[in-house]
């Protein structure tokens, strides 16, 4: 290697250190941003969470309800961290809703985000979330939200959940959701955050639950 | 040109390594995991070395050594991440429903703009192979033809 090619690979290695160095100084900054907007929207009416506030581990999904891979991700990791890691306070889950926007399949994501909002409102949001997910395929197709819906929830729970969908106040936090995410730069779902020690990083979506349960077994100790 | 083609490749290389190992290896395994074209066990493993092996590659390509050997290995890694995205891609459906491609860091979902992307380096890599070889190629063939312009039994320290 001649000098100056010594002097320009020098330059270079520096440049790329020096930029490392900026990103990851920026990178922390935006990690401790990230806890602070969840914590601000959980102030919100709904309470679309599953587990205890002080749980080490927070997880934020933002999800929509006529997405496979966001039922895949439910029923594959949600169901199994509800058997173990949330009630052992270890995992606490917020659930966001980012229905897709013109998505041909995703007609009643909105529609499916009012109902599981509204449920949120009256102590409910579990069981609702579950029966969406679980009953995807149905409702998806023909539309049918509101039965899938009252199969889980008493005639005068069903009453109250009606009144919320039609007072339209659900629209707004699923807006405020909407926003949240795409102010964290989300572009598909499920896009999963996950903070623990302060540090928050993207999982994908469609991820198995042996990785997801080791990444988690890592974080705690 | 060429210089300037190995060194942006390189930062490139360098940069993608920097995003995986900032986190821990595990979300880059469930990233690898999401195209479903490895076992989990093998994910985990790709996981834990091609970090490494894109750092020591970038590394190489800006210090300019062993050019063939390295340029080529870029290609061949670049064919592979091009092969599995197309792989994974699914034209049919929105940018938010599909897998997120891996390539720096996660939470970017496989667009047309990272296929066009990944694609364009593939073949900036290639480019640069070719002139690797053929920049090797024309180095021998010149020595040859100096050595030959020497008159018989001179020493070759004298050459130059």
């Amino acid at each position: 290697m001649n000098p100056i090619h010594r002097i320009l690979v020098g330059i270079v290695t520096f440049g790329l250190f020096a930029g490392m160095a900026t990103s990851l100084a920026f990178g922390a900054g935006q990690s401790a941003a990230h806890t602070k907007p969840a914590a601000a929207a959980e102030e919100g009416p709904p309470e679309k969470t599953l587990g205890s506030r002080n749980a080490p581990i927070v997880m934020e999904v933002f999800s929509d309800y006529s997405c496979p891979m966001c039922k895949s991700f439910y029923l594959g990791a949600v169901r199994r961290l509800l058997e173990s890691y949330i009630p052992e306070g270890k995992v606490y889950l917020i659930h966001r809703d980012f229905p897709l926007r013109g998505v041909i399949g995703h007609e009643h994501s909105r529609e499916a985000a009012n109902y599981a909002n509204a449920a949120a409102c009256i102590g409910k949001f579990r069981e609702v979330d579950s029966a969406l997910y679980e009953r995807q395929e149905v409702w998806t197709r023909d539309g049918s939200v509101d039965a899938t819906v009252a199969a889980v929830l008493t005639p005068r729970e069903m009453k109250q959940v009606r009144a919320l969908v039609a007072s339209g106040k659900m629209d707004s936090y699923i807006e405020s959701d909407y926003n949240l995410g795409s102010s964290k730069g989300v572009r598909s779902t499920p896009t999963i955050y996950i903070t623990a020690h302060g540090k928050t990083d993207v999982l994908p979506g469609n991820l198995s639950y042996a990785l997801l349960k080791r990444y988690i077994d890592e974080q705690l100790q | 040109m060429m210089t300037v083609g190995r060194v942006v490749l390189g930062a490139i290389f360098v940069y993608a390594a920097y995003t995986k190992l900032r986190s821990s290896y595990l979300l880059f395994a469930m990233a690898i995991d999401a195209y479903k074209v490895l076992p989990e066990a093998a994910a985990v493993a790709v996981a834990r070395v091609l970090p490494w092996l894109e750092l020591a590659l970038g590394l190489a390509l800006i210090a300019g050594v062993w050019l063939r050997v390295t340029t080529t290995a870029a290609t061949a890694l670049l064919a592979v991440f091009f092969t599995a995205m197309v792989h994974a891609y699914q034209p049919d459906l929105k940018e938010g429903q599909q897998i997120s491609c891996g390539c720096f860091g996660l939470g970017e979902p496989i667009s047309g703009w990272t296929l066009a992307r990944d694609g364009t380096l593939l073949a900036v890599s290639l480019a640069l192979t070719i002139g690797a070889f053929w920049m090797a190629r024309r180095k021998r063939k010149s020595l040859i033809s100096s050595a030959s312009a020497v008159p018989a039994g001179a020493p070759l320290a004298e050459k130059s």
